[in-house]
């Protein structure tokens, strides 16, 4: 079943072409990541899909509803949960405050909010030592376990993720894709991940796609690409 | 002397902070200076100027007056704010600029050019003694409203969803409507938030002018202004504190000043203001590095 689909999406920032046509779909329970070069038009075509480019045109089905002229609040209630490349936790806040917040939609519930931080301190044990620290003081890879955790605070359906390997040391990348693991066999959330780091995506995803110059040029099972792919000419070109 | 000057800063700060706090919280989500935001202290004056014949109580016309402060700062997000907030900056400057100026000419024309009374109690003016200070009753009702005032809003930054939602709106707004949190909600209560503020901080201010005329939103905005360009335009507690320091440079200069120059004051604070901007232009406090208008 598709739970969300993208159609003949386009994003322009003026002059600037990011995206020229995507199509894609992400089937329910699936890990789906998009991957391509600096610049293909990943980002943009997550952040359409979240709600924040207003610069976008083409369709957005999510569970068959068309959302691409909500607002990204809305879009957020319906299920879809973003975590945006930079992280972009909110850093004078404390963990415990950043989480709080997360689960914004929830605080009407106080029981759900209880018993979703609780789960979340267990996947990361470290947001639970530091819960009382300001997050701007949280090292990178902290800062990423805390940006999928208060995404997650929002019980998704669907988690949009942007790079979450970005800025971070090796060790660390490998360890925040050992939750993202843990995360995929432990729920029946849906994900759509962005990637430079094409190796570490193909590792987790279902299927594939690859983006160069804001087109779809290449996709797939991730079985199937993972060795016969060329990387040169899907990143540089011909 | 000393206790003296520590309280004529405390008690004129206070006041300042408040002023500042209440510019500071809009600046803070919209990175927008509300131009109109003096406007409420006219609000403010001519509501009890109005309520002034009739037999209402003073608390409660002075409640009524604030309610007024909050519903025209409210106002002001959807008149002058919302329907151009999208488009630029300069669109907004000047829509809050000209919801200012509608403001005040309505005060004139509907009203009159000339200062009109604000019913005060009188005990407010009445002097008390203590510790070798001399000081107005309101001066220390001022201290102890503007104490009481920054402890409910701490609290209330602190552990309402709605007051994390602005510290967190203050630094990135975008990613706090990705996370379900409406974006018109929060600025709405900011603009609540700025208002009551300054309802309360016009309540203190009239109690000493005790009159209001059309140009009287002036002062307190460039007051407003300035301690929070001091203190650090993204930062709360430097608002605050730019409060305290710019009623230290006013206080400083009325003692230190000779008679004949005293009425120059202003120049010298300012000069001081642009010392002070020239060693840290980020201002004293700075805020979070996450300035960017959304």
């Amino acid at each position: 079943m598709k739970m969300l689909e993208v159609k003949n999406l386009k994003v322009n920032y003026n002059q600037v072409i990011a995206v020229k046509k995507v199509d894609l779909y992400v089937d329910k329970g699936e890990t789906v990541a998009l991957l391509g070069a600096n610049g293909a038009g990943k980002s943009s075509t997550l952040m359409a899909i979240a709600g924040i480019s207003n610069k976008a045109s083409g369709e957005v089905l999510f569970s068959g509803k068309n959302i691409s002229k909500l607002v990204p609040e809305k879009i957020l209630s319906l299920g879809i949960a973003t975590i945006p490349e930079n992280k972009d936790i909110f850093p004078d806040l404390t963990v415990k405050e950043n989480l709080i917040l997360g689960g914004y939609i929830h605080r009407k519930n106080s029981k759900i909010v209880k018993q979703t931080m609780t789960s979340i301190y267990e996947l990361f044990s470290i947001l639970y030592e530091r819960k009382n620290q300001i997050a701007g003081t949280l090292s990178g890879g902290e800062q990423q376990m805390l940006a999928i955790g208060r995404a997650l605070m929002a019980t998704p359906k669907m988690l949009l993720l942007d790079e979450p390997s970005l800025g971070l040391a090796p060790t660390l990348i490998e360890k925040i894709y050992e939750h993202i693991e843990k995360l995929k066999q432990n729920t029946d959330l849906t994900i759509l991940l962005v990637e430079q780091h094409a190796i570490k995506a193909l590792s987790i995803a279902d299927r594939v796609y690859f983006l160069r110059l804001g087109e779809i040029v290449l996709s797939g099972k991730a079985i199937d690409i993972k060795d016969k792919i060329d990387f040169k000419k899907i990143y540089f070109g011909d | 002397m000393i206790l003296q000057f520590i309280f004529d800063v405390l008690s004129l700060g206070s006041l300042y902070a408040l002023f500042a706090l209440g510019l500071v919280l809009i600046f803070g989500i919209l990175k927008l200076v509300n131009f109109a935001y003096g406007e409420l202290v006219l609000v403010f004056g001519y509501s009890m100027f109005l309520l002034g014949d009739t037999p209402v109580p003073w608390f409660f016309m002075t409640l009524i007056a604030i309610l007024m402060s909050v519903l025209i700062s409210i106002s002001t997000d959807y008149i002058a704010f919302r329907p151009v907030r999208e488009k630029s900056i300069t669109a907004v400057l000047i829509t809050s600029f000209a919801f200012a100026t509608i403001l005040q000419n309505a005060a004139l024309l509907l009203i009159s050019p000339r200062p009109k009374n604000v019913p005060m109690p009188s005990f407010f003016s009445d002097s008390i003694q203590f510790l070798g200070i001399i000081t107005p009753v309101r001066n220390i009702i001022s201290i102890i409203v503007t104490f009481i005032c920054l402890f409910i809003f701490y609290q209330f930054m602190k552990r309402s969803y709605i007051g994390l939602a602005m510290r967190a709106a203050a630094t990135n707004f975008n990613m706090t409507r990705m996370l379900g949190i409406p974006a018109n909600l929060v600025i709405t209560s900011a603009f609540a938030i700025s208002g009551l503020l300054a309802g309360i901080g016009a309540t203190l201010w009239m109690s000493k002018l005790a009159n209001v005329f059309p140009g009287i939103g002036l002062e307190p905005l460039l007051i407003a202004f300035i301690a929070t360009v001091i203190g650090g335009m993204r930062s709360v507690q430097g608002a605050v504190f730019g409060g305290f320091i710019l009623a230290f440079i006013d206080i400083g200069f009325n003692y230190l000043l000779p008679q004949d120059i005293l009425k120059f004051r202003d120049a010298f604070t300012f000069t001081f203001v642009i010392l002070i901007l020239l060693i840290r232009p980020q201002g004293l406090i700075g805020g979070p590095a996450t300035g960017i208008r959304t």
